[in-house]
């Protein structure tokens, strides 16, 4: 793969302004350096760059709200925050159709087998975003009844923190994964080799 | 008493404005039969199990007072510890009625039962049993006779124990670094 392309670790030299959009002074964080190093070691051809940035502008997630994260999942839709502006705002209904799988809620023991049947109904490729404390390690709730974090039957990119989640803290998670994807970071289920 | 004439009624107490039946389980079906076609309580508005494992016991029922009762007036008084009469068996289950017309009269039929003991099902008499029973059945393990589909409800089909029972464990994962380890 011999592409020129600048070899600074940086994602803004790269184009990428996520970690800027508020604060657009903010020295380079590791989340960069760690995108920038995988970049630059990778070394994708010109054609799977271009693959990488078609998926990341129109990454269509799966309407799966569980519980109480659902509502902050709804409300990126509307226009305060707006996740059209990132190509998202079409939810679909299908799993066939859906690109990218946002858990937002805790995971009951008795959803855990539609939920996988749902993730194995997507197709390549996937994401899996666990959003908030339940569905990222069973939150408040420590008992028989939640699964205790949704990576025990999903391979999961992102876990977004929160209780729930504040919609921009959900759109950062949503907007790393697209960072992650344009530099050419696999998806889950292709590193932990699992669930494909 | 204005329910005396309940087959297979064995006695009516009135406490708090609340009027509770308690019935024999064997005589369940035909008291819910009279007191929703002769009564007029067409509505059941809830099944509510309960499990009094432990009960009486130190720590786990009644509260500390004197031999005369517990003073309110007087916070923090020390006494004796006022435990609670023992219960007749470990389970009580009880059904809310409801009757749909003017004055809304409510009552309490109350069952009592063993660990294991069947309870006969009222679905035949009020369609709306059926998830409550089946709740029952999950979370207490009172089993069912006559109930078209009794499986679990709430958790898993082929999950073991009752989670809602005095001596089922809360479950989860240990925390680390949460000081209880």
């Amino acid at each position: 793969m011999a592409v020129d392309r600048p070899k600074s670790p940086r994602l803004a030299d790269h184009g990428l302004q996520s970690e800027r959009v508020l604060w657009p002074d903010k020295g380079p964080s590791e989340f960069e350096q760690e995108l920038g190093d995988i970049e630059s070691q990778l070394g994708l051809t010109t054609l799977q760059k271009a693959v990488a940035w078609s998926q990341t502008k129109s990454m269509w997630p799966d309407t799966f709200g569980l519980a109480c994260c659902a509502i902050e999942m709804m409300s990126i839709v509307s226009s305060r925050y707006d996740i059209a502006r990132f190509g998202m705002e079409a939810f679909r209904s299908s799993p066939r159709q859906a690109d990218l799988l946002i858990i937002s809620g805790r995971v009951a023991q008795k959803m855990a087998a539609p939920i996988k049947q749902i993730y194995d109904q997507m197709l390549e490729p996937k994401w899996v975003i666990a959003m908030g404390a339940c569905a990222s390690s069973g939150g408040m709730f420590n008992n028989y009844a939640v699964l205790q974090s949704v990576d025990k039957i999903l391979p999961v990119d992102i876990y977004v923190p929160g209780c729930p989640p504040r919609p921009e803290g959900l759109m950062e998670g949503i907007i790393r994964l697209h960072e992650r994807v344009h530099a050419g970071v696999p998806a889950a289920y292709e590193v932990g080799g699992v669930a494909k | 008493m204005a329910f005396s004439d309940v087959p297979g009624l064995v006695t009516e107490t009135e406490a708090f404005g609340e009027t509770t039946l308690v019935v024999d389980p064997a005589g369940l079906v035909g008291a819910c039969t009279f007191l929703r076609d002769e009564h007029g309580f067409d509505m059941l508005v809830d099944i509510a199990a309960t499990d009094y494992l432990g009960w009486g016991s130190p720590g786990v029922s009644g509260y500390i007072g004197t031999a005369q009762g517990r003073n309110l007036n007087r916070p923090m008084t020390q006494g004796l510890q006022a435990l609670p009469a023992p219960k007749p068996k470990r389970f009580s289950l009880n059904y809310h009625l409801l009757a749909i017309r003017p004055g809304a009269a409510r009552v309490r039929v109350q069952v009592w039962l063993d660990d294991g003991e069947p309870v006969p099902s009222v679905v035949s008499i009020w369609p709306g049993a059926d998830w409550f029973e089946r709740e029952a059945w999950d979370m207490m393990g009172i089993p069912l006779e006559g109930h078209p589909h009794p499986e679990r409800l709430l958790m898993d089909e082929d999950w073991e124990g009752h989670p809602l029972r005095k001596d089922y464990p809360l479950g989860g994962e240990p925390v680390r670094f949460s000081g209880e380890e």
